[in-house]
């Protein structure tokens, strides 16, 4: 359909992925070899499954990722409808607030959801469910929005004056319409749940471990290399095996960060009190944030703010929040440096290869399938040696981080890159621009929302990351995830009201960063 | 319009990165040696000051997680280390790190502290505080422990060996008691003490801690408590587990010498001086003077129980599995 | 099989779209609404399906009064101006789909879809995807998907706008022959006043939201 020559600036597009390749090869894949040929018995390939605790690990892991999966796809389906359907007063504001929620760090909402929820709720694999759906809605939203804002009333209508019931005109119409979208989002959410380690630990309470949990475990408390790795190395596979399955049997859905313009009902009663509900939802956990930030035991004061932005001197702590946020935004810009382009890169690879290209742009999930503990000591094992001495070298944490935010740059700008009609670069051509001029002046500009997005996102999956950025070797100042957690490891009113502080300021600049770019509804 | 837009935000966005790449890339002639840490290794500033001023070398930090974590790493690259002294290897990990041949001699304790049950004075009210282990399992102090996991916590790990230390074979017995008298087990130490402790709005009036907290808690008060005012929690006395920490030289360092100057510093007095207030932990070093916060409120511990680090480190996974099998159902 | 639209009035905020409008469509005729665009054609056709709620006035049909339905209980069809074909369905599963939601034995829907692909000459096209189908024949599709539940009514919003001039007027031929054919009881909205006249047995104008016979619309 497309003519491969005439509507790219090079000629081997594929070779356009060798940036990305490198990336996963050089963050993930390489080191994970190095680290199995050096520590794994091979006694372990199979025994280790006999172990009960593994067991017990992967049919919970199994277990709580299908529930949470199912119970994201219903609200977030029903979120997404009267988000894409209906017109009111905070809607942007809200899909805000869902888009941000799916990059914050998860040890702070976890500690929030601790706050909000009734005690009785506190380890239970509801309290889990419900916070994997307050991370994973917004893929729903986000990926299945587009393609019913897409859809106009008159369809629906239609299908009414067929004779169809409200229900029917569900099942027969508007669920078939956004069918591969539903599919590629419960297949990340699941995966996203699969591999969850911050949610389950602090949600989960004693006993309740996923796999990602039971190599930590095997990895550092038991000093189990040999375990941990052989596990790792199977949820790897496992995931990157299941979606490149999953991604060949249907059209592969793309996640689109931006839901579009909607048509102009007014909420009736029940979409009114479903927004109000999941309004609340989003904003409790970070009320909860808000106040607990500005108590001191019984008092309210705003010592704990004044002593985290260095105002206040305390005897004891040694905070440099100025010096963690100058670190943590290095790292979340050089991130983005490095996963923007070789993202874009990979899209056009992915997206001039006629139809089975999908399913290698769903190798991008690599990074995300594998444990941050293991990622952390394979990159310690196979670095060690000049000239590659790079293990603790500050640079490989930006690194590190761009492997993890560039499939989500690549799902932000793939649909883009495809829906850009083969015939406009063709009329720039005959209009008499090159390859290079036509990129310049047709691609990147049609391309912008797409590239906000990315930066925006791989910023704030700089910011938040915590799993292998505090495993691997720091020789700057701590990053913000970091200072939080050594916050909250002391005892008294002071640090832990810094530590809820830190916490709130972290949501804030993901927020300031996902809003200064993503805040408007129109392409 | 919106090309004009996107095209000097990426701009900027390169330019920043080009401009912290080349600054960051240092060019110091001085000796540096590199001390491996914990991430909540945080001496106040300036505490490596006078031994750059006697030896010349600049000492830099590298975090490298929790100690767990440290451990790990460090038994993994024993030979060819990620720096030249590690800092903060506990006795529950010791004979771990010392079987990974990670020290280049004999490691030294820097440091100790305890694990204890610490309680909150107002929450108890006019019940007797407990003061050992076998008042835990009293009728009256039904439903008011929080512990941690020893599986996912070196705290909870603390508890479980003090429990073993006391018992001998006979722990399972004593945690069976303690179920019966409705503990209740969370996954890590700022969950017990931030979340399910009385003090801060849980329903737990005991939890397992630091004989340090006490005096954290004054100083941490807010508003700042007037000196002399009573402690706001407690501690029992007859609860608590050791929990000793070594630094050393790591094996594999090109600076062996220099290497040892900074162990021999970081257990000198000057250093040792300023532990207290900042790790919350006892210096090793005997001449160096307890601060008075440490003296009102941190109570001394004239007995505490203790375990051979070699038997932690053969039975550590048995005795948490056998624990998670009694306490966990 | 008569449709009584009584008294209708409707607005979007101070506008006014439609006042007090009465209008009687006789059974098995077709009846032609023209009026310029915005004048309130298509407000009327979503009143009478029941996709719009109006501020007063009652509709009946064949004695009923059908005011307070629902849409999918009213038994009206509805041709769209820009079709509205199923995007996931194909040509066959289009024309089924109302057969289908009233649940109807799977034998007579494959009669009767048969039926009506063979009335709009789309016989060979069954199992086509509507994405590949002309301008001509995604209408004939609309057209025989609103028929093959036998509505009471069938409602046509501008159903040849946007054809070009030769398929315009065959077009309008065949829809007049089909609605002859069937006796179908339909009521046209539409900007041009040829096609009206083609179509139709009856024509009424509408202008403003109000029903002026005497103003003819010229193009």
């Amino acid at each position: 359909m497309v003519s491969h020559s005439s509507s790219v600036i090079v000629r081997h597009v594929r070779l356009l992925a060798t940036p990305a390749t490198i990336l996963v090869l050089v963050a993930a894949v390489i080191p994970l070899v190095v680290l199995s040929t050096t520590v794994v018995r091979s006694a372990d390939i199979i025994s280790i499954w006999q172990n009960p605790a593994v067991q017990k690990a992967l049919v919970f892991s199994l277990w709580q990722a299908l529930l949470s999966t199912i119970f994201t796809i219903l609200v977030g389906l029903i979120a997404t409808w009267y988000l894409t359907r209906y017109q009111f007063r905070g809607r942007q504001a809200l899909i805000t607030l869902i888009t941000v929620s799916f990059v914050l760090p998860t040890v702070t909402v976890g500690a929030a959801f601790i706050a909000v929820l009734p005690s009785w709720l506190h380890h239970s694999t509801f309290a889990i469910v419900l916070a994997h759906l307050f991370f994973n809605i917004s893929i729903v939203v986000r990926t299945v929005g587009p393609r019913w804002n897409s859809m106009s009333d008159q369809l629906i209508d239609s299908a009414r004056t067929l004779g169809a019931t409200p229900l029917q005109t569900w099942r027969h119409v508007i669920m078939p319409l956004g069918k591969s979208a539903i599919y590629s989002s419960a297949a990340l959410t699941f995966f996203m749940c699969f591999t969850s380690y911050g949610i389950v630990t602090i949600l989960g309470g004693p006993g309740l471990a996923t796999l990602d949990i039971e190599i930590y475990r095997r990895a550092v408390q038991l000093g189990d290399l040999s375990g941990a790795t052989v596990l790792a190395v199977a949820q790897m596979l496992f995931i990157t095996i299941a979606s490149l399955i999953w991604s060949r049997s249907r059209s592969v859905e793309l996640m689109t960060f931006r839901v579009a313009a909607v048509s102009q009902h007014k909420p009736a009663v029940v979409p009114k009190l479903f927004i109000g509900a999941l309004t609340i939802f989003f904003l409790a956990p970070l009320l909860a944030l808000s106040i607990a930030s500005i108590r001191t035991g019984q008092n309210w004061s705003f010592s704990g703010w004044k002593v985290l932005l260095g105002i206040q001197n305390q005897r004891g702590l040694q905070v440099d929040i100025w010096q963690a946020l100058l670190t943590s935004g290095k790292y979340a810009l050089i991130a983005s440096c490095i996963a923007l382009p070789t993202g874009v890169a990979a899209t056009y690879a992915f997206s001039k290869n006629g139809s089975t290209n999908g399913r290698w742009s769903s190798l991008a999930i690599l990074p995300l399938s594998i444990s941050p503990v293991v990622v952390g000591l394979a990159i310690l094992v196979t670095y060690d040696f000049a000239p590659f001495e790079f293990r603790s070298s500050w640079f490989l944490i930006p690194i590190v981080h761009a492997a993890i935010a560039m499939p989500f740059v690549v799902r932000a700008t793939l649909p883009v890159v495809q829906g850009i009609p083969p015939d406009l670069r063709s009329a720039a051509a005959t209009l008499g621009a090159s390859p290079w001029r036509r990129f310049c002046f047709i691609e990147i500009p049609l391309l912008r929302p797409a590239i906000t997005t990315g930066i925006a996102f791989s910023m704030a999956i700089s910011l938040g990351e915590f799993g292998a950025t505090s495993f691997l070797t720091r020789r700057e100042s701590q990053t913000l995830p970091i200072v939080i957690a050594d916050l909250f490891g002391k005892a008294g009113v002071i640090p832990r009201a810094s530590g809820m502080a830190a916490s709130l300021l972290l949501v804030i600049v993901t927020g300031i960063i996902v809003l200064s770019v993503d805040r408007k509804p129109h392409v | 319009m919106k090309q004009a837009r996107a095209l000097p935000l990426i701009a900027a966005v390169l330019t920043t990165c080009t401009i912290i790449a080349s600054c960051s890339s240092d060019s110091s002639t001085t000796q540096e040696l590199t001390l491996l840490a914990y991430d909540s290794f945080t001496p106040p500033e300036g505490a490596f000051e006078e031994f750059t001023q006697e030896t010349g070398i600049t000492v830099q930090i590298a975090f490298s997680g929790d100690a767990g974590e440290m451990v790990a790493k460090a038994s993994l690259t024993a030979g060819n280390p990620e720096g030249d002294v590690i800092w903060g290897v506990d006795n529950t990990l010791i004979s771990r790190a010392t079987e990974s041949k990670i020290f280049a001699s004999d490691p030294i304790e820097v440091d100790y502290g305890y694990v204890c049950v610490n309680f909150d004075i107002e929450a108890l009210g006019q019940v007797q505080a407990p003061m050992t282990l076998d008042d835990l399992i009293l009728p009256e102090y039904k439903g008011m422990l929080v512990v941690e996991n020893p599986a996912t916590s070196s705290t909870g790990l603390a508890f479980l060996l003090a429990t073993i230390a006391a018992f001998g074979d006979s722990w399972p017995d004593y945690w069976q008691q303690l179920v019966a008298n409705d503990v209740l087990v969370v996954d890590s130490w700022d969950e017990a003490y931030y979340t399910a402790f009385t003090r801060y709005g849980g329903d737990r009036p005991l939890v397992v801690s630091y004989s340090t907290s006490p005096p954290a808690e004054v100083i941490f008060a807010d508003p700042p408590l007037p000196a002399g005012s009573p402690a706001l929690t407690g501690v029992a006395a007859g609860t608590c587990f050791k929990q000793v920490e070594y630094a050393g030289v790591l094996r594999g360092t090109e600076f062996t010498k220099q290497a040892q100057q900074l162990v021999d510093y970081l257990a000198g007095p000057t250093f040792q001086a300023l532990l207290p207030e900042s790790l919350f932990v006892y210096p090793a070093n005997k001449d160096v003077e307890l601060p008075q916060s440490f003296i009102d409120y941190a109570p001394k511990i004239v007995n505490s129980f203790s375990l051979p680090s070699e038997d932690i480190a053969k039975n550590r996974q048995s005795w948490t599995d056998q624990w998670s099998a009694i306490v966990l159902q | 099989m008569s449709l009584v639209i009584d008294n209708i009035s409707f607005s979007y905020g101070d506008r006014d779209i439609l006042r007090n409008f009465t209008l009687q469509i006789p059974p098995g005729k077709t009846t032609a609404v023209v009026g310029p665009s915005g004048s309130g054609k298509s407000t009327l056709l979503r009143i009478i399906a029941g996709l719009l709620t109006p501020a007063t006035g009652t509709i009946v049909l064949n004695g009923y009064d059908i005011s307070r339905a629902p849409t999918h209980l009213r038994s009206v069809g509805m041709v769209f101006q820009d079709n509205q074909l199923f995007p996931h369905l194909n040509v066959y599963d289009n024309v089924a789909f109302g057969l289908r939601m009233a649940k109807v034995d799977k034998r007579i829907i494959a009669e009767r879809c048969q039926e009506l692909l063979n009335l709009v000459g789309l016989t060979e096209a069954a199992k086509q995807s509507v994405a590949t189908l002309s301008g001509g024949e995604a209408k004939r599709v609309a057209l025989a998907r609103a028929l093959a539940p036998s509505p009471q009514v069938l409602l046509l919003d501008e159903p040849l706008t946007g054809l070009d001039n030769e398929l315009h007027d065959r077009l309008a031929q065949d829809l007049q022959r089909i609605l002859h054919a069937t006796s179908t009881t339909a009521l046209l909205v539409t900007h041009l006043i040829p096609e009206a006249e083609v179509i139709s047995d009856a024509i009424h104008h509408l202008i403003d939201g109000d029903q002026s016979p005497q103003v003819g619309i010229r193009h």
